[in-house]
């Protein structure tokens, strides 16, 4: 640093030679292919592109799943249950039992359930949740999903299964055991429904029951 | 301008400045390759600068910095900033060489990075000004302030020596 040591002695010609003079001193290199660096700027651009379409492929994937688990669709399943063939039904029957069965859907989280009645049948529609398959469910336990409707609702009582997958022989109608506070025996069983009820147009016979 | 011709045209210049930068051949080779690689990812925008070569040098000194300090961080070897592999003939070329790389080393990184566009890239001080995007006098009082520091270490490493 001897001759680079005042920066006003030190002229801008004289320091411009030193760094000509060191920059000469290295021997020139041959510039490497460029093809290498096109090489790896495609290799990023693929890179790139998959990682864009991995993270749109994912994107999708979450809106679909959020899309059918929110969705709301009350076409998406309809459950059509008639009444018995040996008895008239009447509409006040039917009434209670829709609500029975509204309240228990609701009461297990199925809110977009519609339970109505229909030309002697009651029809719900709306997300069964967690149904695999129902069809199996009632050929097991035919008890299960009508006996809630036509035996343990409210204002149906008198008869208790003497197991969960035996249906009762009868039901009495006995308006006068309503206790609107006591706990549905039936309850429990619809929760076991609930944890397996699936979307799918079906239809159950309320005479089931006494068919057992 | 063609991607290809200014890469064939200004590496050698580019690997040379980084090799008075770095004071390693190899290191220099690294971030020249890179910077050109950076150039070629922007090509639509760097083409149409006034000095795309300077860009790639600022660049190129920007990465070289950066691995410096990691290396450092990492207790990896950095680049090899001793004169020792460096020294060959004394003929004039390499002795200033020497000086300048003595000269670049005892400056800050900004300073190193002013000297450079000025000596090497030979810009003029409102085209630095211009690639650095600072106010001219900036420029000056920073390539004023390398020079000053340098020439500072300089008379207090000869002290040194005498005593």
């Amino acid at each position: 640093m001897s001759q680079i040591d005042d920066t006003d002695d030190c002229s801008e010609f004289e320091l411009q030679l030193r760094f000509t003079g060191a920059l000469a001193s290295f021997p020139l290199s041959a510039p490497p292919d460029a093809m290498m660096l096109h090489q790896r700027l495609r290799r990023r651009r693929v890179r790139a592109r998959l990682a864009g379409l991995f993270g749109l492929i994912i994107m999708v994937s979450l809106i679909v799943m959020v899309g059918v688990a929110g969705s709301s669709d009350p076409t998406s399943a309809t459950m059509t249950l008639y009444g018995r063939d040996d008895a008239a039904v009447s509409q006040g029957e039917l009434s209670a039992d829709a609500k029975v069965i509204r309240d228990r859907l609701h009461a297990i989280g199925d809110d977009s359930a519609r339970v109505s009645e229909d030309d002697g049948a009651i029809v719900v529609t709306g997300r069964t949740v967690g149904l695999a398959d129902p069809t199996s469910v009632l050929t097991e336990f035919p008890a299960l999903l009508v006996m809630p409707v036509v035996c343990q609702s409210g204002p149906f009582g008198g008869v208790t299964p003497s197991s969960p997958g035996t249906a009762p022989l009868s039901c009495l109608y006995t308006p006068d055991a309503v206790e609107p506070d006591s706990p549905d025996p039936a309850h429990a069983w619809a929760e076991e429904i609930a944890a397996a009820l699936q979307s799918g147009p079906l239809s159950i016979p309320l005479g089931l029951a006494h068919a057992a | 301008m063609e991607f290809d011709s200014f890469f064939r045209d200004n590496y050698a210049h580019v690997h040379r400045a980084m090799c008075l930068s770095f004071a390693d051949s190899a290191f220099a080779e690294e971030i020249t390759q890179e910077a050109f690689y950076r150039a070629l990812r922007g090509w639509p925008k760097v083409s149409k600068l006034d000095h795309p070569e300077a860009w790639t040098m600022v660049v190129a000194l920007n990465r070289g910095r950066d691995l410096v300090r990691r290396r450092r961080r990492d207790d990896e070897k950095g680049p090899s900033l001793s004169r020792s592999d460096i020294q060959g003939a004394m003929d004039s070329e390499v002795h200033d060489r020497i000086e300048i790389i003595d000269l670049l080393r005892k400056v800050s990184e900004r300073q190193r990075t002013v000297l450079v566009l000025r000596y090497i890239a030979q810009l003029s001080m409102s085209e630095i000004a211009e690639v650095l995007d600072c106010a001219e006098g900036t420029v000056k009082s920073t390539l004023h302030a390398a020079l000053a520091r340098a020439a500072a270490q300089e008379k207090k490493g000869r002290t040194h020596v005498a005593d």
